[in-house]
């Protein structure tokens, strides 16, 4: 690893035709991960993800260039390469300051037992635990994928405004991918447990055994599902995971990129009236514990607490330094990446509604017949969204009548935002899971209080 | 690949307790710019090289496998080789599996072979061609194009075989295009790419026409009561299902039982209309493949012929599994392998359906009334591959006599995999390529579909 004074003359070499910022991002991660299937495993595999990435930054152009030849000399061409790239020709260049400073800060997630510490047997051990809970939990199982990773990502960013800072961030994850028979079909389903943590997660064997067991039995009661026909109801949304809600019907689109881009309905919006006056979103990568969490963004800012939309009235975006500057604001810590093969952009962290003062079982009493969803598979976002139904009720009179299959929930995020009648007293956490988009893979959660819109089109 | 030479040394006198090793690496170069408004707003340049380690133990209770990846070049190979056997002794027995041994006869890749790149300047004054030129025709409209030059260098080396490296270098070009305009106030966006071998083979003809068809779905807004219906799906759309929908064809799949088409091989299983085929290269994009991360040679495979399900994509294992050859198309990077790529799982090179004579306007003609499905959101969610069940959200057009008459959002199509292929009545011959999303590591090659009847849930009002 290159020392500062080094890492000063390739960010001078990549400012040198005249940029007006220049970053250099180092990445030394280690992630191990151990398969199962069915009972039998396969084996531990051990990762080491290793390079850097020269970002450098001129008005509305930005140049990045990356490479795993972390050498001074091979960091030393590509800054070049980036400075011949962005061919300002202006003869005066950017000073560097003497002094590289970074924030003291206090970690959201400290760790206990770093999992490199570990021995595989242990890994093992968790491993034929999680599987065997699925395997005797009860329904036909004619697959089970158990996977064991765990992740322990070191980076470094020092920039041009004579910003050095470090973080190191570890979690640990199982992933079950289970198909379920009953004698006349299959079902498919698969689920994350996430934990922003070390291996001290799995010092208590029942949180993980039983994630296993309530997977695999609720995915056995997904097939029972029945299809509803087509209507235009009231949709009650249960707080926890269900937030997703909120990821896919906005938060994309309030990410600077998508706002530079002009791929947004939110664009040109600050400061109106948006959402329903019950709506508070909030975005915030520093709470403790949670998956979306660090103590800097990847682009070394701070991470904070940012109100997107305050009481229905827009009030902010999710900004990086690159597509933040394009819309004329500052970095909210929001840049965010995978790795240092891409470069940071704009990125939900932990995003989630407010809570409200709404009556939880109200919500659900006073539909004659509508749609109530434990539980959010996934979706895609934009101006136009969908969501997946996982576990869904169909309401009656008031009371879950039955349970549903086979349900999309899409809509324009604006209007779905605005039908917003209800939220719930009691906001609950979600897990975490991963968020793919233009700079990669990255961990988020996305969780509310029970919220419910007034209507909604459903289909299946 | 300089890269591999400490390995190959390694392997000449490997640690005892390793029986047999591989190394596979795989370099990506790649060179990329984004135009907008005649001027540079991004650019990219990189260069990684990625090396996937395996070896074979022998131990008391058998052969195991060890396996380790790193992207630290710095690394000693016989440390590597070490670290890799000891994960092994934590592994399944696969006294029963085997590495394959190579030959040169591998490196016989189809379509033309590029020696070198294209320059920065020549990738540069490419995308300003291609950005003006739809300037000039999309005057109201805000155009980014971003073009990129990839080289894909894979070598492997293993300790068994008499040839012990062999190496694969491709190149081929992508041109991405997002457009943004208003019109009556409203908001558009679209976005897509092309690909080729060569530079000059991206052509703004590509992206004008997929332009014009983007606004010839902005009709007049329609309402459709849910029901069945003849329907036509747009080509984009059938390769947004099978971006999901090719697991459906694994070995991995068919052995577990986790496929309706398991135990099918050799009946009947769709249209006989249909020629699904897994390529190493297809004239309509610029994705080749030449080695499989076995060291298997990517070869043209038929996995659906008149109807009859004929074979499936296999790593070594599940090929050996079912007593069958491997086919090229062990992989890594799939869905579901999230950020770390250390399994080897089925994967297709280019997944295609075969192209039929007529245009999507003809099929629409054929179908008098029914519905034009132009697009469709998120499938990742919406199928279940064991049991070929989907929900898909979509965008439709209402047609009539064959003429496109009102546009209806927020509808499903519903119904499975197996029924929907059984149902086909015709192919079009508008081909999508799509490469998978961030990885790349595979693309699916579909026409248009014209089916009997789909189930469709009602447009929201």
């Amino acid at each position: 690893m290159i020392h500062e004074q080094e890492a000063r003359k390739i960010l001078e070499t990549a400012l040198k035709s005249g940029a007006e910022f220049a970053e250099l991002f180092f990445e030394d991660r280690e992630e191990s991960n151990m398969k199962c299937v069915k009972e039998e495993v396969q084996g531990l595999k051990t990762v080491r993800i290793f390079g850097a990435g020269i970002y450098v930054i001129s008005g509305t152009s930005s140049i990045y260039v990356y490479s795993n030849d972390c050498s001074y000399e091979g960091l030393l061409h590509l800054a070049k390469q980036a400075s011949e790239m962005i061919n300002l020709k202006r003869k005066e260049q950017i000073r560097i300051p003497d002094r590289f400073q970074g924030p003291v800060m206090s970690n959201p997630n400290p760790v206990k037992i770093y999992p490199a510490t570990v021995e595989g047997r242990k890994k093992q051990k968790v491993l034929r635990e999680t599987a065997k809970a699925a395997l005797f939990a009860g329904p036909e199982i004619l697959s089970l994928n158990t996977d064991y990773f765990d992740t322990d990502q070191r980076i470094w960013v020092i920039n041009s405004e004579g910003l050095s800072v470090k973080d190191r961030r570890v979690t640990t994850r199982l992933r079950l991918q289970v198909a379920v028979s009953d004698g006349r079909q299959s079902f498919y389903n698969w689920e994350d447990y996430t934990h922003p943590s070390g291996f001290e997660v799995y010092e208590r064997e029942q949180g993980y055994t039983e994630f296993a067991r309530d997977m695999v039995k609720r995915t056995r009661q997904m097939m029972d599902g029945v299809a509803v026909p087509p209507s235009n109801v009231p949709v009650v949304l249960e707080a926890g995971s269900c937030g997703t809600l909120w990821h896919e019907s906005c938060g994309h689109s309030l990410e600077a990129c998508a706002i530079a881009a002009k791929n947004s309905a939110f664009v040109g919006k600050l400061g109106q009236k948006v959402a329903s006056e019950k709506v508070t979103l909030i975005d915030d990568g520093t709470i403790p514990g949670l998956y979306g969490s660090s103590v800097i963004d990847d682009e070394g800012h701070v991470r904070q607490k940012n109100i997107l939309i305050e009481n229905g009235i827009l009030k902010s975006y999710l900004c990086d330094r690159f597509h933040g500057s394009m819309i004329g604001m500052k970095s909210n810590g929001c840049g965010r990446r995978q790795n240092y093969t891409y470069a940071p952009t704009a990125r939900m962290s932990n995003t989630y509604l407010a809570p409200g003062e709404d009556d939880e079982e109200e919500m659900i009493r006073s539909v004659p017949e509508g749609l109530y969803v434990k539980s959010i598979g996934g979706g895609t976002g934009g101006m136009q969204f969908s969501l997946e139904v996982k576990e869904g009720w169909w309401i009656k009179n008031g009371e879950l009548a039955y349970p549903v299959k086979g349900l999309m929930l899409t809509g324009n995020g604006l209007d779905v935002i605005r039908k917003i009648d209800r939220v719930g007293k009691r906001l609950e956490y979600d897990g975490g899971g991963f968020c793919g988009a233009a700079s990669g893979l990255i961990p988020t959660t996305t969780f509310q209080p029970r919220v419910r819109i007034a209507e909604m089109a459903i289909g299946g | 690949m300089r890269e591999l030479e400490g390995y190959r040394k390694a392997m000449e006198c490997l640690p005892s307790q390793i029986a047999e090793a591989q190394v596979q690496a795989d370099r990506t170069e790649i060179i990329s710019i984004a135009i907008m408004n005649g001027e540079q707003t991004g650019a990219q340049c990189s260069d990684v090289t990625e090396l996937f380690i395996r070896v074979l133990v022998e131990t008391e209770e058998g052969k195991k496998e060890g396996f380790y990846y790193t992207q630290n070049l710095e690394e000693e190979p016989k440390e590597v080789l070490s670290q890799a056997a000891l994960h092994a002794y934590l592994a399944k027995d696969v006294s029963k599996e085997r590495f394959l041994s190579f030959d040169e006869s591998h490196m016989r890749l189809e379509g033309k072979e590029t020696k070198d790149g294209e320059s920065w300047d020549k990738i540069k004054k490419r995308a300003l061609e291609l950005e003006r030129e739809l300037n000039r025709e999309n005057k109201n409209a805000q155009i980014m194009i971003r073009l990129i030059q990839t080289k894909e260098t894979r070598g492997m080396v293993n300790s068994v075989s008499d040839v012990r490296c062999i190496e694969s270098s491709l190149f081929r070009y992508e041109a991405e295009m997002e457009i943004a305009e208003e019109e009556f106030n409203v908001p558009y966006f679209y976005g897509c790419s092309q690909s080729a071998e060569r530079l000059e083979d991206l052509s703004h003809e590509f992206f004008q026409k997929k332009i014009e068809k983007w606004r010839g779905m902005r009709l007049k807004q329609g309402k459709l009561e849910a029901g069945e219906y003849p329907v036509v799906l747009d080509c984009e759309v059938t390769a947004n299902l099978f971006a999901t929908a090719w697991q459906m064809f694994t070995g991995k799949n068919y052995l577990s039982g986790s496929t309706p088409y398991a135990g099918k091989k050799g009946k009947a299983v769709m249209s006989s209309v249909l020629c699904i085929k897994n390529m190493p290269s297809v004239p309509e994009g610029g994705y080749r493949y030449g080695v499989d991360c076995e060291g298997v040679p990517v070869r043209p495979l038929i996995l659906s012929e008149n109807g009859i399900l004929k074979n499936l994509l296999h790593t070594i294992a599940t090929a050996d599994a079912m007593k069958e050859e491997p086919t090229g198309t062990a992989g890594r990077k799939a869905l579901l392998s999230g950020n770390i790529h250390t399994e080897i799982i089925p994967v297709p090179a280019n997944f295609r359906i075969e192209k039929g004579e007529r245009s999507t306007e003809d099929l629409l003609k054929t179908m008098g009334d029914g519905i034009y499905i132009f697009e469709s959101f998120d499938v990742f969610h919406s199928i279940n591959i064991a049991s070929g069940e989907f929900h898909v959200p979509c965008k439709g057009i209402i047609v009539k006599n064959g003429v496109k008459e009102a546009v209806v959002e927020g509808i499903t199509i519903n119904g499975t995999i197996q029924d929907l292929l059984m149902n086909v009545e015709e192919v079009g011959r508008e081909m999508q390529v799509r490469p998978m999303d961030l990885l790349k590591s595979y693309t699916v090659c579909t026409p248009a579909l014209r089916i009997t009847a789909l189930k469709v849930t009602g447009s929201q009002s």
